[in-house]
């Protein structure tokens, strides 16, 4: 790999990957291991692409699994002390309304929203990479805009107030 | 309050992202750990991996042996015996010079819109097949890479292949230190100002025009498609896009249908070997050693999930060495279970930097590890496993 190649992936997909990984972990100071997971896996993988869009599907499945499998080495990482975790650089969390909103959801709903409203994939395509059918993906689609609803009414019974 | 999902998502998610800063250190650790792995890879990897050779060989070389494509002859940089074996064994075929032979149906030259797209070179083996074409006619507007990729049937069907990839030769090499360079006067690359620093490459050749070569790696290896009509459709040329994983922007459209008899050599070292790789509990099996690429099976002891992730196989073959002790790497292009009952795993792979004098194999090399040499830098390690059936 040379540092051509090394730029265009952390330029196209770095941001994509910390997205994706803050659906499924909700946090961001694990972001860049999560990154530097992908690009491994990608710098040791063993297939061609047939086009960008083959690629970046790859992408995703890959960062997904990375983060299931950092959700099942967490145990580990609660050993580290507190004063250490503090100094952990990490990408700031925008202080926005439907952030908030999504953590409240189930991680397959923030997904989903995150990969058909940012991504513009459609539900077909995001049961593939999810690995679901496009017909789970309908329903976690429905679901999560549904409670979604009931959050911003919510929200805005608050702030009327 | 009326809410948009689609635009509160995005205006969330366009905050949410990496510093420079951080995206800079992660293009530092990946070049560091891609230096450490000695693996590249990738669609980009595979054109200028291909396209990699002795700069300075080449120089010489393409002086004295110019009809070989520019990509070949930068990648292999073979030599004259090299190639007077590769061209009687039929492996390498120099399209343009068989027209008006047996083949009377073919169809090497195709204009449209005021390009034209030439078949030039074809190097086959019974496991891949590498297609080089000439486009004439296309401005590359400057600062833009090309984008093209063809629809490939043989005889009329899709269904031949593991894998497929293809790119336009970018005229960089690496040099004897390693070092990426101009492929034609051995100067270093230089990098843009732009947002991305990105490389300023060298895609149009002096005659203007753009050479693409097409990477076929055959889902069976018997060779049964050879002998049969090869179409490869071009539908437009293109540049890649400036937008994060965008899709590629054709320029201009048109139909460019070039056909021939796909030809190519099924001469290989076949033989059974059933030996452990390493202190792993993986066993090759056996081996098809062509001139171009080479064909390995291995019994498993357990499921390997790494095939799951698509993580390339730690024990898959790596290299060839030969028996005046130079090693030649490779690079899997396809791989997968042959059969998961008996857990055996197949690999196809693709050498990188050498077409092989089969007369000349001694051993397959597989990845063993890093060690420090003299001077504190990283030297990749193999095993090495003979090849009883070289001769």
């Amino acid at each position: 790999m040379d540092e051509y190649q090394a730029r265009r992936l952390v330029n196209t997909y770095a941001d994509m990957i910390l997205r994706i990984s803050y659906q499924y972990l909700k946090q961001t100071c694990d972001a860049e291991d999560i990154c530097q997971t992908v690009f491994l896996k990608y710098l040791t993988h063993n297939m061609s692409f047939d086009s960008v869009e083959h690629e970046k599907a790859w992408i995703i499945r890959t960062t997904i699994n990375a983060c299931k499998d950092h959700v099942k080495s967490s145990y580990f990482r609660r050993t580290v002390a507190l004063d250490d975790a503090a100094e952990i650089a990490a990408p700031a969390i925008p202080d926005t309304w439907l952030l908030d909103a999504m953590k409240t959801l189930p991680e397959k709903y923030r997904l989903s929203l995150y990969l058909y409203y940012y991504e513009e994939y459609s539900a077909g395509e995001i049961g593939e990479v999810m690995g679901v059918s496009e017909n789970a993906v309908t329903q976690y689609l429905s679901r999560g805009r549904r409670k979604l609803r009931a959050l911003i009414t919510d929200e805005e019974r608050r702030m009327a107030l | 309050m009326k809410r948009n999902l689609k635009s509160e998502m995005k205006q969330s998610m366009d905050a949410l992202r990496f510093s420079e800063e951080e995206k800079e250190a992660m293009v530092y650790d990946l070049l560091e750990a891609a230096e450490k792995t000695g693996r590249p890879s990738g669609k980009k990897f595979v054109v200028i991996a291909l396209a990699a050779c002795l700069v300075l060989t080449m120089l010489t070389g393409a002086a004295v042996y110019t009809r070989w494509s520019t990509t070949a002859q930068t990648s292999y940089n073979p030599s004259q015996n090299i190639k007077e074996q590769a061209e009687k064994s039929g492996l390498s075929v120099m399209l343009g010079e068989t027209k008006g032979e047996s083949d009377s149906g073919q169809v090497l030259s195709a204009t449209d819109q005021g390009i034209t797209i030439t078949a030039v070179q074809s190097i086959v083996d019974n496991y891949q097949a590498q297609l080089t074409f000439r486009i004439e006619g296309f401005d590359l507007p400057e600062g833009k890479d090309p984008e093209v990729w063809p629809i490939v049937t043989i005889d009329g069907q899709r269904g031949f292949y593991g894998s497929q990839t293809g790119g336009c030769f970018d005229g960089t090499t690496r040099n004897k230190a390693g070092e990426w360079v101009y492929a034609s006067n051995g100067q270093p690359v230089q990098f843009g100002d732009d947002e991305f620093q990105s490389a300023i490459l060298d895609w149009v050749a002096d005659d203007g025009s753009l050479e693409y070569t097409h990477y076929i790696s055959f889902r069976e290896t018997d060779g049964r498609y050879m002998g049969k009509e090869i179409a490869v459709t071009f539908h437009s040329i293109g540049v890649q896009s400036d937008k994060k994983a965008g899709m590629p922007e054709p320029q201009i459209e048109g139909n460019w249908e070039l056909k021939w008899t796909l030809t190519g050599t099924g001469d290989n070292i076949s033989t059974t070997l059933n030996e452990k790789i390493g202190d792993s509990d993986v066993i090759l099996l056996d081996a098809e050693i062509g001139q171009l690429s080479l064909r390995t099976r291995y019994q498993l002891k357990d499921y390997w999930e790494g095939w799951d992730e698509l993580v390339e196989f730690p024990q898959a073959v790596c290299g060839v060495r030969m028996k005046d002790g130079s090693e030649h790497r490779c690079m899997s292009t396809t791989t997968g279970f042959e059969d998961q009952e008996k857990m055996i795993y197949f690999v196809q792979s693709s050498m990188l930097d050498a077409i092989l004098d089969l007369s000349q194999v001694e051993s397959l090399m597989f990845h063993k590890g890093w060690e420090k040499d003299a001077n504190g830098k990283n030297i990749h390690t193999f095993y090495y496993i003979p090849v009883p059936g070289a001769q």
